[in-house]
């Protein structure tokens, strides 16, 4: 089940185009700072004033290039996609007919979204890594506190980086889940959620809402910057990870409690 | 729990299934509903419109959404509580009066800790980006390759990593968000000042018999003087411990000290230490708070500083410790600093009074006059640049006209700094109300 879930999700043609798409980000990024000689110091995008300097900074400004919108729309399309996919193709019907239950079927479709959150993040840091030492040099990697640390080190903290990133949409992306389990048509669930992190990113832009800002659910996103540092710090990332768990049981058993109750007409 | 007549699934599943069902048909129609199937194969009684089913189902099944209710609530005390509850529980210390204070801080030593301090400003000013972005281009190009810039300590909130080894040694790390950093190193007369944003490593050598500057003004407090740069500090912000020594060399007959109830700062109990002008001076400092460790290592060791204005709830200018602090030595490796390959380093050789920094005042805003003395103390100077140079559209979006003693003059205001700055480029400056700049200077061109 888990495997034939996760085969259907991945083989999607829309799916590939995505990740072909997000994997494409950095190798633009890469060829544009390779070709103009990319921005001044401090300008543009986070870590894209030092993609010139280490492959691991390609991927990481990949990372903050694709971060706040691509990422989480492609994640709300596959998890606004991942019930309600199902019920307008009818074939919802024929799933449930399965001998595993609905709490399984929205696990399986949970987990699997949830991989992909990882995944998208992952193919983002490892374009971007291939395309930075293609273009780059890949010598030790210096630090945004100034200190030095081996490539090795820089390389795992850039598929850290890509993890955290993929933790982070798990809120999202139990929220995606949630609206999925309402409605039957994808695009619906895909827009609502999509309108989930404009409202958020909203909400954390304004300064009058600052007490609201560490309910966001965009809050913490920008975390993951936090690993080029040295020391790391790590209390904003547990903050952004300790706001999604508590996002993905609210909004995980909503979906839990949707789904085995609703009537399933399609 | 289980009903006759249902097949004897998983248990958590019969258990369900029998709070759903009020009779034997409805056991059926639920248990098809919920279990796809599995035990039932009708197809058609999947699809179960609502209203066929009986009252008591739909009570079950809207109580499923009881979880996420529940989920919520308890995801919300868990995260209000116990800041309520610390909040309504002050520390039990013993009474200390402001005097006992002062010779705590007096006698406190220079602190081995390492946490984050957060620097919060609210000045009356809504945003200063706004501000920056029209400098940036009314100097003619983007202001990208400056290098960190200070006005951006004025308006929000920014946390500074710190880890301090006495008087011997200190590293201040100033985050800046997205993903820059300003980080200061000073081990024993050696700095290095790192501006993420350009790869600069600016190494600060001293001169002259005594160690750096940071040192100089953190372990002679007394030496200071009147140089306090309260609104704008030019590099990092200064510790606690330098900030209040040096706020506390103000105090003369024009203040009153007292002591406030005792709180909690980053987890340790602290004593509050109230300090204030004494009448209705013309200051725009309503009054100062400073919060001292109580106890401990720390003891004596202000953990944070906040300037209130007249009128506000929350502190104009707050630094204070914030989250956990560590104790004791803090690790070797944050205490030095080696310049990254392809680091740009620049050398700047201070002398041991600080005279280079006095003297690069001096070129830009002529010779500074001070006017007044203690809470209302006015700088006054002159300078061109403010009101003919590049910038001239920006100064009068930034300011209003004023109109006094049959003059006229543009104001800068902010809820503690004021700013009149007349025709002719002089200008008048002070933690003081327009009232006070205003007589200034019409004594002084009088």
């Amino acid at each position: 089940m888990w495997l034939v879930e996760a085969r259907t999700v991945f083989g999607r043609a829309r799916v590939r185009a995505l990740l072909v798409a997000l994997a494409a980000v950095p190798v633009l990024l890469a060829l544009a700072v390779y070709l103009s000689g990319g921005p001044g110091a401090g300008a543009g995008p986070a870590f894209l004033d030092r993609a010139s300097r280490n492959g691991v900074f390609t991927a990481l400004a990949g990372l903050a290039v694709t971060m706040p919108f691509f990422i989480p729309l492609s994640v709300s399309v596959v998890a606004g996609d991942a019930i309600a996919g199902e019920a307008s193709l009818g074939t919802l019907r024929y799933l449930l007919v399965r001998p595993a239950g609905r709490s399984r079927l929205l696990l399986a479709k949970g987990v699997v979204v949830a991989l992909y959150c990882v995944v998208a993040a992952l193919v983002v840091v490892a374009a971007g890594l291939v395309a930075g030492f293609a273009f780059f040099p890949h010598g030790s990697v210096v630090t945004l506190s100034g200190t030095t640390v081996p490539l090795l080190d820089g390389v795992g903290r850039s598929l850290l980086a890509a993890t955290v990133v993929g933790a982070s949409m798990f809120g999202l992306a139990s929220i995606g889940l949630f609206v999925s389990t309402i409605t039957d048509a994808p695009i619906a669930a895909m827009a609502v959620t999509v309108a989930v992190v404009i409202v958020s990113a909203i909400v954390d832009g304004v300064p009058q809402l600052s007490f609201l800002h560490p309910w966001m659910l965009t809050n913490y996103w920008t975390a993951f910057t936090d690993l080029a540092r040295a020391p790391v710090r790590w209390h904003q990332i547990w903050k952004d990870l300790v706001l999604q768990a508590g996002y993905l049981v609210v909004f995980g058993s909503a979906a839990w409690a949707r789904m085995t109750s609703r009537d399933v007409l399609a | 729990m289980r009903r006759s007549g249902m097949p004897s699934g998983r248990a958590g599943r019969s258990c369900l299934t029998a709070v759903r069902a009020p009779s034997r048909t409805g056991a059926h129609r639920a248990l098809s509903h919920a279990l796809g199937h599995r035990f039932i194969p009708f197809l058609p009684g999947l699809a179960v419109p609502s209203s066929t089913l009986g009252t008591m189902t739909y009570v079950s099944r809207r109580a499923r959404y009881g979880v996420p209710a529940v989920a919520v609530l308890a995801l919300g005390a868990a995260a209000l509580v116990p800041a309520l509850s610390g909040a309504s529980s002050p520390p039990d210390l013993p009474a200390q009066t402001a005097a006992q204070l002062l010779v705590d801080i007096a006698k406190a030593q220079p602190p081995q800790v390492s946490g984050t301090l957060t620097w919060t400003a609210h000045l009356g000013l809504s945003d200063l980006s706004t501000l920056e972005n029209g400098a940036g281009q009314s100097a003619g190009g983007s202001s990208t390759g400056s290098g960190f810039d200070p006005l951006t300590l004025l308006s929000g909130s920014h946390e500074i990593d710190v880890w301090l080894d006495g008087a011997t040694a200190e590293h201040l790390a100033l985050l800046l968000p997205p993903a820059e950093e300003v980080d200061l190193v000073r081990n024993g007369d050696q700095a290095w000042l790192w501006d993420s944003e350009t790869g600069t490593a600016t190494h600060l050598v001293t001169t002259g018999a005594g160690p750096a500057g940071a040192a100089a003004s953190s372990a002679n407090p007394g030496g200071a003087g009147a140089a306090v740069p309260s609104t704008a500090p030019p590099g990092p912000p200064l510790t606690p411990l330098q900030l209040a020594s040096r706020l506390l060399n103000h105090l003369s007959a024009t203040t009153s000290v007292s002591v406030g109830d005792p709180l909690y700062v980053a987890g340790q109990p602290a004593y509050q230490l109230i300090v204030a002008p004494s009448s209705a001076s013309g200051s725009t400092i309503d009054h100062l708070e400073i919060d001292i460790a109580a106890s401990g290592p720390l003891r004596g060791v202000p953990l944070q500083v906040a300037i209130y204005a007249p009128g506000q709830t929350g502190p104009a200018l707050e630094l204070g410790f914030t989250g956990t602090l560590h104790l004791g030595t803090p690790p070797a490796g944050e205490l030095t600093f080696t310049p990254p390959p392809g680091a740009r380093v620049v050398t700047h050789t201070l002398t041991a009074d600080g005279g280079g920094f006095t003297g690069a005042k001096t070129g830009r805003f002529g010779s500074l006059h001070k006017t007044g003395t203690g809470w209302t103390t006015v700088i006054s100077g002159s300078s061109s640049e403010l009101v003919n140079g590049s910038q001239q559209g920006l100064f009068s979006q930034g300011t209003t006209v004023v109109n006094f003693a049959g003059r006229q003059g543009r104001l800068f205001s902010t809820d503690l700094l004021n700013v009149l700055i007349l025709p002719d480029g002089q200008f008048y400056a002070g933690l003081v109300t327009p009232a006070v700049l205003e007589a200034d200077a019409s004594s002084s061109s009088a």
